[in-house]
């Protein structure tokens, strides 16, 4: 491998202190390093701004219901082919792309690293499969575990040591990440066609709680020293009033925190910060659910920021994805998965003129504006739910400029005006903050030591964006903001430019992250035993034949847990 | 004698991987756990094939070099203006995307035999979506079944006894605890196992979906009988399927091979979609080859569309009518045709067909076939499942390694192996 | 005598089509007709006897056999390239031919006999060289 300079760029590394110094990067064999020879490749990056690769936290890219909403949506595809090039394999966007488009669209806008947040554990091959197709992007898959009928029963015995090794023994078994949680229990609530609504109720047939079993997840998720906390999407997603709900998952680990980094991330918080009765009077809570995050550090956030137009609703929350169906009346896919999680999707567009839509807005940005500590806060669409990853810059550019919001706001309904807070609201976001929420942040919180910062010894994932930040002011010149994130000069990955004047240069393979909990070896061969005895009852394939070999990955990179 | 445990099955859609298979000799001499069909194809598929690589010349065959085969394979593809890539549904999904990846290059036609079985089943989640479960949710939870239009006794045999009507579930245990419906044209020998069998008229399923969403929505069907059926036979079945606690319907080509085709499965899907208002029903189309439905979902993740992609334009295109496979050579349109692992010339009418016999034919398959016989470059293959391992995906979507029991002839190689070299030679040929 | 024609997959054909399609075995499986017993009454065969199935979209000799799943006026022939020389090519803007349900016309046909592979492919779809 190569040598490259980074030259005279302006450079934003918040992990490492730097706050718009111009600067040089070098990078050797993929990694930063103090200085090149002189026959390094140079790219003069002179009045432009660097920040660190981008990484996002939560982005549905990858497995089988993500597949689903393809199949579901041709019409999505229709209107936005991608032709191939020398580089590039061919594809269609837009909010549910095919899978080489989604990797060289993120690359395109500086980001090199993307979590798949959902993923049931049954199918996680398939994810694997579609994960190593994605060109250039490192990445990594976060099983669901809120619903697993073993698990939840490890739960009601009490059976922690159990329950603890089955977490360990499937994270490996499926090469997953961290722990997801969706509706906890509320999915096997699902497969009789019902549902839970709070964290209190009982799970039919077991007797226990959502409070329970996230409190237990929690737990295990500390002992096996997990990178990433317990990914949450609570209970209540999706309907007015939830944002209690939401209040009570938070504070429901509470008195587990130690200090340190957070011990629970709500995921696309923009759809469980509802207040109100009904959709005719939501409001929005966010105020509330960002001082709750002020005051509590064992919790971050991300956002889930609704974009006007064209979105694709999917989760694993099967019970919610049929509300929705049966509130807007559009075409609905739902997917069980036997004694796991279920899935659901259904298309969404998302409406400057409509109440809910503009209130849902608002929500987003308010809690961005609202939570105080830029390390706790991340900048998602949950895509392609809230809206498809691509607009990620206009949500820069609004969280960095009040007159790009207001903009916006001036054409939403009087009556959701009412109900929302941003017109008080006059931060700005600065670019170290907006490195932080895309990058530097994200990192930190998966425990990505390589990754979301340039100082030495770290990846050398790079992006160049064609705007001066010393000369331009993104409070009032918005749109170039925009403009520059819409399409890096540069991108570099592993010291390979993949990005260059905007265009998509390279396909190289990424790697894709798993994480090896932190068990001994007899526990967890106790555990194996255990679950290979058991497996007949609960699952249709054999229990060999469930284990994704690392073999199977194109790329696998092992992380030890450790904690933080 | 060495045993191999957990062997998946490379025969149907359920792709039982609990088999048993003895080898000595790098020869299958026993396998356990199969189902009669799974078992024929372990045990002697391999006898039967043949392994001569042949190339048409002069209008008759003669025995060539894998190398010139491919050769020839190759020039053929980078000489045609609008070539068709098909088959796909008997061999792994990395070969699959090999094949994605030709016919990009190509600026050619992908498509997979779902055109010929389920595609109208995929057209219709286009249209209303679809509500779907895995194989154990039918297995744990459901208490009332319906196969309709699909005869798993003869076609899926371990189906029942796995998955469904018979199986041993953790909230359901065997045929006792579950009610059977069998709706068909014919008294298959599924419909003997069925507590209440309908026999709709030929053609006239749509009808019935309607007359059920009908009757489970409390309206009054004003008419004495529906395809057949006496409208107090209709209500009852909506009544068992409005009471049940857990419903699983099993569709299968009866419904999408005849008249109304996808209209028919939409219906079937607004029936059961109608019936989540109730109370909860899942359904699963009973798909036939192993893998054919690790050819929709590897085609869809890469191409945004599950079969019937056109790349002449640089970017995928989709219009089932249009760009199927099925319609190309119906019209005449495409100029040459590699097929892989299927047999179009003889699953497709002969009305269809007859266009093979009119463009140059690659012909990918480890055994003789219909296509082979009318091809130009016939290059025979291990068998994927039994001689080489690969990845594919059961009728609902769980995905599983199939493994390599045996080691193929000296000289065989796998599906993936060869189309990765036709492909480099296609490159080359096109740099030129 | 009017019919209408089922195809579809049965166990020895998918048994059979494993031994290769140029196999007897295949031929033996799929090359035939199934008819309940007093439809083959009223056409005055036997099982065994050769009869030709003729489609608007073409014509075909196989053997009657009698139906395992007996429907007076639906005839049964398992899939495979005989049940295709008379199946129908028009997908009706969906990619799927139309397999099932095919109106039929079926007479005795003394003394033809059933074409093997080779003689049907030249038959009904056509031969290279
Ligand atoms: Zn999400």
């Amino acid at each position: 491998m190569g040598e490259l300079l980074i030259k005279n760029g302006i450079v934003y590394d918040p992990i490492n202190g730097v706050e718009g110094e111009q600067m040089d990067i070098a990078i050797k064999d993929g990694v930063v390093v103090e200085e090149v020879s002189p026959q390094a490749e140079v790219i003069d990056a002179s009045g432009m701004l660097v920040f660190p690769g981008g990484v996002d936290i939560h982005s549905h890219i990858a497995g089988s219901k993500v597949n689903a909403g393809r199949l579901l949506r041709p019409e999505d595809h229709y209107r936005d082919p991608e032709p191939k090039t020398e580089y590039t394999r061919s594809g269609v966007g837009y909010t549910v792309p095919s899978i080489f488009t989604i990797g060289y669209r993120y690359a395109r806008m500086g980001y090199t690293t993307v979590i798949e947040p959902a993923t049931p554990s049954l199918k996680t091959r398939h994810t694997h499969e579609e994960l190593d197709d994605i060109p250039i992007l490192d990445k990594a898959c976060f099983p669901l575990f809120g619903n697993d009928l073993m698990l939840l029963e490890y739960i009601r015995d009490g059976k922690l040591e159990e329950a603890t090794g089955y977490v360990a023994w499937m994270l490996e078994a499926v090469k997953g990440y961290a722990i997801k949680i969706v509706n906890p229990g509320g999915l096997e609530a699902w497969s009789w066609g019902k549902n839970l609504e709070g964290i209190d109720d009982e799970v039919p047939g077991l007797g226990i709680t959502p409070r329970e079993i996230l409190r237990t997840l929690c737990t295990i998720s500390k002992m096996l020293k997990l990178p990433h906390p317990i990914h949450v999407h609570p209970n209540n997603l999706g309907k007015p009033g939830n944002y209690e709900t939401t209040l009570k998952t938070m504070d429901c680990v509470a008195d587990l925190y130690e200090g340190g980094k957070p011990i629970i991330h709500l995921t696309h918080v923009q759809f469980t910060g509802y207040g109100g009765h009904s959709w005719l009077n939501l409001s929005s809570k966010a105020p509330e659910i960002a001082k709750y995050v002020n005051a509590h550090p064992h919790v971050s956030v991300d956002l889930g920021q609704v974009i006007f137009g064209e979105a694709t609703t999917m989760t694993a929350d099967g019970p919610f994805q049929f509300i929705l169906h049966q509130m807007t009346g559009n075409k609905w896919v739902n997917a069980d998965v036997e004694v796991e999680t279920g899935a659901g999707v259904v298309p969404y567009v998302y409406k400057r003129s409509n109440y809910v839509n503009a209130v849902q807005w608002a929500i987003g940005l308010e809690l961005a504006l609202e939570v105080k500590d830029p390390w706790r806060v991340f900048l998602t669409t949950d895509h392609p739910n809230a809206g498809p990853f691509m607009e990620y810059p206009r949500v820069i550019s609004w969280l960095m400029s009040r007159k790009a919001r207001e903009k916006v706001v001036s054409k939403l309904p009087r009556s959701a005006r009412r109900r929302m807070n941003i017109e008080t609201m006059d931060r700005e976001y600065t670019w170290t903050e907006i490195a932080i929420i895309t990058r530097a942040g994200t990192a930190k919180s998966l425990g990505l030591k390589s990754k979301g910062h340039l100082g030495v010894g770290a990846d050398g994932d790079v992006a160049v964006y064609p705007i001066n930040p010393r000369e331009v002011d993104p409070a009032k010149d918005y749109k170039l903001v925009r403009r520059a994130f819409r399409n890096a000069q540069w991108v570099v990955k592993e010291g390979e430019v993949v990005v260059s004047q905007g265009r998509v240069v390279s396909s190289l393979k990424g790697k894709t992250f798993w994480v090896k909990p932190s068990i001994s070896s007899d526990a967890l061969e106790a555990a194996r035993q255990e679950i290979k005895g058991k497996f007949k009852r609960y699952y249709t394939v054999e229990f060999e034949n469930y284990i994704v070999p690392e073999s199977f990955l194109a790329r696998p990179c092992m992380l030890k847990a450790e904690g933080s | 004698m060495p045993v191999i445990q957990g062997a998946v099955c490379a025969f149907c859609g359920c792709v039982c991987d609990d088999l048993e298979v003895l080898v000595e000799n790098n020869e299958i001499k026993d396998v356990k756990y199969a189902c009669a069909i799974g078992r024929e194809k372990v045990l002697n598929c391999v006898k039967e094939r043949d392994p001569r690589v042949l190339i048409r010349e002069n209008g008759k065959f003669r025995e060539a070099s894998l190398e010139e085969a491919l050769d020839r394979a190759a020039e053929i593809l980078a000489n045609s203006k609008y070539p068709l890539l098909y088959g796909w549904s008997n061999t792994s999904c990395e070969a699959i995307k090999i094949g994605v990846a030709l016919a990009e290059e190509l600026g050619g036609v992908i498509d997979n035999t779902a055109c010929v079985c389920h595609g109208p089943g995929l057209e219709a989640v286009h249209e209303v979506g679809v509500v779907e479960g895995t194989l154990g949710q039918a297995r744990h939870r459901a208490d009332l079944i319906v196969y309709w239009g699909c005869n798993p006794t003869q076609a899926h045999m371990r189906h029942m006894m796995r998955y469904s009507a018979m199986s041993q579930g953790i909230f359901r245990s065997g045929r006792k605890e579950r009610k059977v419906v069998v709706v068909d044209v014919r008294k298959t020998t599924t419909a003997r196992l069925a507590d209440v069998f309908l026999q709709v008229k030929p053609g006239k399923d749509y009808e019935l979906f309607q007359a059920l969403r009908m009757a489970i929505r409390d309206e009054e069907i004003e008419a004495e009988e529906v395809a057949g059926i006496p409208v107090e036979q209709i209500e009852e079945l909506a009544d068992m399927m409005v009471s049940c606690q857990v419903g699983f319907l099993f569709f299968g080509l009866g419904l999408t091979q005849s008249s109304a085709k996808n209209e028919n499965i939409a219906a079937a899907i607004s029936l059961i979609r109608d019936l989540n208002f109730k109370t909860k029903w899942l359904m699963l189309p009973m798909r036939g080859h192993h893998n054919v439905t690790g050819a929709n979902k590897v085609t869809l993740w890469e191409t945004g569309y599950p079969f019937a992609v056109d790349f002449s334009h640089g970017y995928p295109r989709y219009n089932p009518g249009e760009t199927s496979s099925t319609d190309l050579l119906a019209r005449g349109e495409v100029d040459a045709a590699l097929i892989v692992a299927s047999d179009p010339v003889a699953n497709m009418p002969a009305q269809i067909a007859k266009h093979f016999a009119k463009i140059p034919v690659i012909d990918i398959d480890p055994l003789m076939t219909a296509t082979g016989l009318l091809s130009d470059v016939r290059i025979p293959a291990a068998f994927t499942g039994i001689e080489a391992e690969g990845t594919l995906y059961r009728m609902d979507g769980v995905p599983l390694v199939s493994k390599k029991l045996v080691e193929p002839p000296e000289g065989i190689l796998p599906d993936k192996i060869l189309l990765q070299r036709l492909l480099e030679k296609v490159r080359k040929l096109r740099r030129r | 005598m009017k019919f209408v024609l089922v195809t579809g997959t049965t166990l020895s054909q998918a048994q059979g089509k494993e031994h290769g399609k140029v196999s007897p075995k295949y031929k033996e499986a799929v090359a035939v007709c199934e008819l309940a017993e007093e439809d083959m009454e009223r056409l005055g065969v036997k099982p065994g006897d050769p009869v030709r199935v003729t489609s608007p979209y073409g014509s075909v000799v196989v053997k009657a056999v009698k139906a395992r799943d007996p429907t007076p006026g639906i005839a049964f022939i398992p899939t495979g390239i005989w049940a295709n020389a008379v199946t129908a090519p028009e997908t009706s803007a969906a990619g799927i031919p139309s397999y099932k349900c095919i109106e039929v016309e079926i007479e005795p046909a003394p003394g033809e006999k059933v074409p093997d592979l080779e003689e049907l492919l030249k038959q009904s779809v056509g031969v290279k060289g």
